[in-house]
């Protein structure tokens, strides 16, 4: 009952367009995943405010070339800050390994690059819009294997992603997946030996439920 | 106007206020999930210099012209599958033990065979095989492995080899589980213990300065990975806590399996299996592995080492599940499974040995980069 006075109160007084965002029937699984983009877009933004307050400390105490170097550091930082506070929270990745239900974007990049801390790679192309992928990921610090320590410290995990556009993908290529999937369930298909089951991702529509954060 | 748009403001504040008091009840309100922390990588751990001698080229040489022991004949207990061969060298004598089974893939039921060689490369089969099984005919008698010193060769214990198999009922999506025996002979073996461990598959054991050390694929889940324990008597394990090997080469795929140790010069080094390159589980292929103490390790940089031949129909597919031992030369031989290309009939198809003559020497001033 709160929440409908609260919705109701608040599409009184915002224009139309809002009141549409408001009022429109959000899935739970979009809004959670929402959620948690926006905390962790919050996050950034306070880590980004203490940076700031650090930068402008150290430029008022430098002068000549270093003080316009400090500067340059803080406009620049400002200007994310500003652009963090504006525009939609950044997609989350899906956390790896994947679990049922779980929801994210799979980030763009070739496991070539050891720079890049995840990585998205083309296995096979089942058809026109089933590709089995594989995603690279950190092993968590948190891990036991972690704490036990190796050179490996990175890990991936084989995925079938289903209900995209697999034109112009090609095995052994990084993969460019630039939705934002759901753990719909596991896909089973056939090797030279027994049954392959793979954790199955589906795209979810998020960008028409996601919103400019202030203007 | 604007005074009555700020008092709106000021009721949405109350509300809110009031609204956020009772979230916990208001399922459309429910607190924002936390976010599970990503994932931070660890900085490379560098190998250690005096690794450097291992982590050069590794050239196993096909030293015979076909499988060394291929399936029994029809009637046979080894008459469809055979793979997971341990060797030992007692008086100059070889003894291959293996896993043998009949039926198809989803009926296997494999028991221990005994094979015997003056060279390590031709083997005769025990006439009276199988020599080991289990007495409820379902569960299977799986990658044995012996006691063993460091350069793989085999130790008795109060005069009794000493070894361990894994067990599962095949097909039935049964437990895995690790069971130990011993034998005077080498052909008459005591009953099986009790489980000693469960979801574990293709041990190696070897008995070092800190007691008895085991390597083995952990299957509780996918992918599997490879775990260490220790026993002060081989029967009770301590498990390390966490994997010490996981899949982080783009080669690997799925699994990492049948690792076999050796100790050589304070130097662990670990064999074993994955899938290579295989969506579709066409091959597999066998990398390498060093470490230091046998829990922290440093995978080959060129891995793998060990390959399908295309060329040799018995082995041109999967190569892997066996042992590797230091022979008196000191060069290394390895014991192994194949299969042919698919359809995977026969799993695995023969068994078969490659020797390679050991790392190079290294030179102080002239290490190779690993």
């Amino acid at each position: 009952m709160m929440t409908t006075l609260l919705i109701v109160t608040a599409a009184l007084l915002q224009p139309p367009d809002v009141v549409a965002a408001i009022t429109v029937n959000v899935p739970q699984r979009v809004r959670s995943y929402l959620q948690r983009c926006e905390a962790a877009c919050e996050a950034q933004v306070h880590a980004l405010d203490q940076e700031i307050d650090k930068l402008a400390a150290r430029f008022d105490r430098t002068q000549g070339d270093e003080s316009d170097a400090a500067r340059q550091q803080l406009a620049e930082a400002r200007d994310r800050f500003k652009r963090l506070q504006q525009e939609p929270a950044p997609l989350v990745p899906i956390p790896l390994p994947v679990k049922r239900e779980e929801v994210g974007c799979l980030p763009a990049a070739s496991y070539a690059d050891p720079s890049r801390e995840h990585a998205v790679d083309v296995l096979e192309v089942v058809d026109s819009d089933d590709v089995i992928v594989r995603a690279w990921y950190a092993v968590p610090a948190g891990d036991e294997a972690a704490a036990i320590g190796s050179d490996a410290d990175r890990t991936f995990v084989d995925l079938w992603i289903r209900g995209v556009d697999t034109t112009g993908m090609a095995a052994g290529s990084p993969a460019t997946l630039k939705q934002v999937f759901w753990v719909s369930g596991d896909q089973a298909f056939d090797t030279d030996c027994g049954k392959r089951i793979l954790p199955k991702l589906e795209p979810l529509d998020v960008e028409r439920f996601r919103s400019r954060r202030s203007d | 106007m604007d005074r009555i748009r700020a008092m709106s403001w000021l009721l949405v504040v109350v509300l809110l206020v009031i609204a956020c008091s009772g979230r916990a009840a208001d399922p459309i309100a429910d607190p924002i999930a936390q976010p599970r922390a990503e994932p931070i990588a660890q900085p490379p751990t560098k190998p250690p210099a005096e690794f450097a001698r291992w982590f050069g080229p590794q050239q196993w040489e096909r030293d015979v012209a076909g499988p060394i022991v291929s399936l029994g004949e029809r009637g046979q207990f080894d008459d469809m599958h055979i793979f997971a061969p341990a060797v030992a060298i007692e008086n100059d004598q070889f003894r291959m033990w293996y896993c043998g089974s009949r039926g198809s893939a989803g009926r296997r039921v494999f028991r221990l065979g005994l094979a015997t060689s003056d060279d390590g490369r031709e083997f005769t089969r025990y006439e009276r095989n199988p020599v080991l099984e289990f007495a409820d005919g379902v569960h299977s008698v799986l990658t044995p492995t012996l006691l063993r010193d460091g350069t793989g060769q085999v130790l008795r214990e109060n005069g009794k080899l000493r070894m361990w198999t894994s067990a599962a009922a095949l097909g039935k999506r049964g437990l895995h589980t690790l069971h130990e025996t011993t034998s005077d002979d080498g052909i008459h073996w005591a009953e099986l213990s009790a489980p000693l461990l469960e979801n574990l598959y293709c041990p190696s054991v070897l008995k070092t300065e800190r007691g008895y050390e085991m390597w083995f694929s952990d299957v509780s889940s996918r992918p599997w990975l490879l775990r260490h324990a220790a026993s002060s008597d081989g029967t009770h394990w301590n498990v390390t806590p966490g994997p010490v090997l996981w899949l982080s080469q783009p080669w690997e795929a799925e699994v990492l399996v049948y690792p076999t140790v050796l100790l050589i010069d304070g130097v662990y080094l670990m064999w074993y299996g994955s899938y290579d390159n295989a969506v579709r589980r066409e091959t597999t292929a066998v990398g390498f592995a060093v470490s230091s103490d046998g829990v922290h390790w440093h995978k080959h940089p060129n891995n793998p080492v060990l390959r399908p031949d295309p060329a040799r129909a018995w082995e041109s597919n999967y190569v892997g599940t066996g042992c590797v031992m230091q022979l008196p030369d000191g060069s290394f031989r390895f014991w192994y499974a194949s299969r042919t290309a698919p359809p995977f009939v026969h799993l695995y198809f023969a068994l078969n040995t490659v020797r390679w003559a050991g790392p190079a020497a290294v030179t102080a001033d002239k290490e190779p980069s690993p």
